[in-house]
């Protein structure tokens, strides 16, 4: 049995037809996915928004959205850990959880000066406060390409946000001082929310002091609220990982390597068969039992295939940079079972009676392609057929080799614990089950009417 | 009482659909035997191979082998064969040292033993300069001899060899028959089918001659050639042969057909031994005149056609 296996694998390893399907095709296929989606996951990152701020008496008299302008030019709250306590980001291919500045805040001494650097579009807006306390946006009204759009629109969304919250607080706090009979007060050197700060007048000292002090307690904790929003805000993940639009293409192509690999079991039960091949007949005169030669012949299959795919993925996932959620040993053990349910898939179509090895290999090119298709590999179009395969006709997409291996990875980069992995394992590995007994019917002749 | 055949076929029925490929085919074969199996395309020698070593269903007949009943799994009588196909069977990915040592190793588990099996196998082909070499590599006749020497290095008390010189050189044919009866004078057993003549007639010591399934006749060369009556040709140049003398010589008991173009006169003659001196004692007496005189014994070749037929096959 050593002896077939180790000359099997050596002539399947010579062998440059199969070598070019289960290796050198992915790892080409892989580099293409690299140049065109590459832009794919940065681009679906925010970028800090440049805004220019007129400096001037009204801008620091402003004090709350100073504070607003303050808080928005520094870095981000990191996202929350996720459940498995590791991070979530392992230096790969997707998107970041390191979110920098919103905007980078760039203080000008005049409106003219801002202007000036509006019009030589360096930034494409800036902020001014008026006579009253109210920030404007100014922004230029043409020449504005796709990218300035969107940072005109962040821009506009911060200062309707600011002027909306204002808006609330100044009736808030107008209702608080009705209750208690009392004119608002801001804190001393305080500044509202929606402008200047509201003249601390002589009602409020008429006022009984003891509601008049829980007023201004009121008031200074809904100013600490509105200028920092975040704090009754929480990121929560519901995913190991964040989002990606890219690593779903690699995840189906390795389903489509991992199923392009059986034509290397394929080859084999054809040079091992009586019917299929001069080659078979001979073995099959020899004096080792076949059972041997079969399985030993498929184990040298499926080391090939595990070996040929698990270069693809240290490609891929080295590389090339794709994020497989920082679970290796996982992703090694998901190949083996892909590259299993390839070979036995392989074995099941190499066992066909009466059909040439072209027409074989053929056929499985044409399934591995189908099944591709049916599971994301081609673009937008082809995830969304998936997609709505996934939903409309599971049980298809259960059995599609291609598809389960996708979901494999799938599930190790989205999913906290390893529930559905297993599943997804334990789907492949009926699969093979399958496939081979399949096959076992029909190779279990020892004997042929015609060869 | 055991039977001292190597192979013994009795009554073997083989059916391709509504086509009869071996029609109670009947064979034994004795150890240390040449066996010719000869028959035109489609004759059922292949397909006769093929059943004797389980590789084919048949309808009907017992096979046995070594003294022994032969089934699929009779591995232990498959390991005592040797078996060079039709169609040359080597990985074309394997060296010629691999690919020997590969189809040694189904039969040979220990690596020592096998290595030394594996050289001899080698050397007895003439393949030593190109044991590194992929058969893609090698010429036509150079592959044969790969082929051979993958059914043979085991060391096999009985070798099946299948047309193993189709399309091989005059020089590797002679090399490849020299093998087989070295191997033969070893004490292996050889069963040999092939479409050359004088291949068979060179090499083997029992001929059976097969057609559309059926036995047409078996035997040594000798009592083949007997069976037939044929005997020899004889070819004299001469010119203006009279037809009183034409006459004459068909006329002989001896004389079974006369040719004559004006130039050469073709007669062949039934068994005996006084065939020429009686065709020429009527020239002489004619007083012809004539040039050369040949005279050719018959041929495997002239029984095979006299009982398979002149016609083309397919």
């Amino acid at each position: 049995m050593t002896n077939t296996f180790t000359y099997t694998l050596l002539a399947l390893v010579r062998e440059r037809d199969a070598l070019i399907w289960a290796l050198a095709f992915p790892l080409v296929l892989a580099t293409l996915f690299f140049a065109m989606f590459s832009g794919i996951d940065s681009s679906y990152r925010l970028k800090t928004v440049p805004i220019v701020v007129v400096d001037d008496a009204h801008y620091r008299d402003a004090a709350a959205f100073v504070s607003l302008m303050r808080v928005l030019s520094e870095p981000a709250e990191t996202g929350a850990p996720t459940s498995t306590g590791a991070a979530a980001h392992d230096g790969a291919h997707g998107p970041s959880t390191d979110a920098g500045p919103l905007l980078d805040v760039r203080l000008v001494a005049s409106t003219e000066e801002a202007d000036a650097l509006l019009k030589s579009r360096d930034v494409v807006g800036y902020y001014v406060v008026d006579a009253s306390g109210t920030p404007r946006l100014v922004v230029s009204a043409v020449g504005l390409d796709i990218t300035e759009e969107v940072t005109r629109t962040i821009l506009k969304t911060v200062i309707d946000n600011y002027l909306r919250s204002a808006a609330t607080a100044e009736t808030v706090m107008a209702k608080t001082a009705q209750g208690i009979g009392a004119a608002p007060a801001w804190p001393a050197g305080a500044a509202g929310p929606a402008g200047p700060a509201a003249p601390a007048g002589p009602a409020g000292a008429a006022a009984p002091a003891a509601p008049a002090a829980a007023a201004a307690a009121t008031i200074a904790e809904l100013s600490e609220t509105l200028a920092h929003p975040l704090q009754f805000t929480k990121e929560l993940r519901v995913t190991a990982n964040d989002a990606s639009g890219s690593v779903r293409y690699y995840y189906a192509l390795l389903g489509f390597a991992a199923l392009m690999t059986a034509q290397v079991g394929m080859l084999t039960v054809v040079r091992t068969q009586a019917n299929l091949s001069p080659l078979g007949a001979r073995r099959a005169l020899g004096g080792t039992n076949r059972s041997v030669t079969l399985v030993a012949g498929l184990l040298a299959s499926w080391l090939l295939s595990f070996v040929c795919i698990l270069i693809a993925y240290c490609y891929i996932r080295f590389a090339l940079g794709v994020s497989f959620g920082g679970r290796d040993p996982a992703c090694v053990l998901g190949l083996a079972a892909a590259t299993l349910m390839a070979t036995s898939f392989g074995t099941l179509i190499g066992a066909i009676p009466r059909m040439t090895l072209g027409a074989k290999g053929g056929i499985l090119i044409g399934i591995t392609c189908l099944a591709s298709l049916f599971a994301g590999l081609y673009g937008t179009p082809a995830q969304r057929l998936s997609d709505w395969l996934s939903r409309e006709a599971p049980a298809f997409q259960q059995i599609n080799p291609v598809q389960q291996v996708s979901t494999l990875f799938y599930t190790l980069y989205y999913y906290d614990g390893y529930e559905a992995f297993f599943s997804t394992v334990g789907a492949l590995l009926v699969f093979s089950a399958a496939c081979l007994a399949l096959a076992a019917v029909l190779m279990g002749r020892q004997r042929y009417a015609s060869v | 009482m055991p039977d001292a055949s190597v192979v013994n076929v009795e009554s073997l029925v083989k059916r391709y659909r509504d086509l009869i490929a071996l029609d109670h085919l009947s064979m034994r074969i004795a150890p240390g035997e040449v066996f010719g199996l000869l028959g035109p395309n489609g004759s059922g020698k292949t397909t006769a191979i093929n059943c004797i070593l389980q590789l084919l269903t048949y309808e009907k007949g017992a096979i046995e082998l070594f003294g022994e009943k032969m089934t699929p799994s009779r591995y232990d009588l498959k390991r005592r064969i040797g078996i060079v196909p039709q169609s040359v069977a080597v990985f074309e990915e394997l060296s010629v040292r691999e690919n020997i040592d590969y189809f040694c190793a189904l039969y040979i588990k220990d690596a020592t033993k096998r290595k030394t099996m594996v050289d001899e196998a080698i050397e007895f082909v003439g393949l030593g300069e190109h044991t590194r070499f992929r058969p893609r590599r090698l010429s036509g006749g150079l592959v044969r001899r790969l082929n051979i020497a993958c059914g043979i290095a085991h060391k096999p008390e009985l070798i099946f060899l299948d047309e193993p010189t189709v399309a091989v050189d005059p020089q590797s044919r002679n090399a490849i028959l020299e093998g087989i009866l070295r191997l033969n004078n070893e004490g292996t057993t050889v069963v040999y089918t092939s479409h050359y003549m004088e291949e068979v007639e060179s090499i083997c010591s029992r001929i059976m001659i097969l057609d559309r399934g059926q036995v047409l006749a078996s035997g040594s060369n000798s009592e083949l050639k007997a069976l037939i009556g044929t005997g020899e040709k004889i070819l004299i140049e001469t010119a203006a042969l009279p037809d009183d003398t034409l006459t004459r010589l068909r006329a002989l008991a001896s004389v079974r057909s006369l040719n004559y173009d004006g130039a050469e006169l073709a007669i062949a003659c039934s068994g005996g031994s006084r065939n020429l001196s009686d065709v020429l004692d009527v020239l002489r007496a004619q007083d012809v005149s004539f040039g050369r005189v040949y005279s050719e014994p018959p041929t495997l070749n002239d029984v095979f056609l006299e009982l398979t037929g002149k016609g083309l096959r397919d």
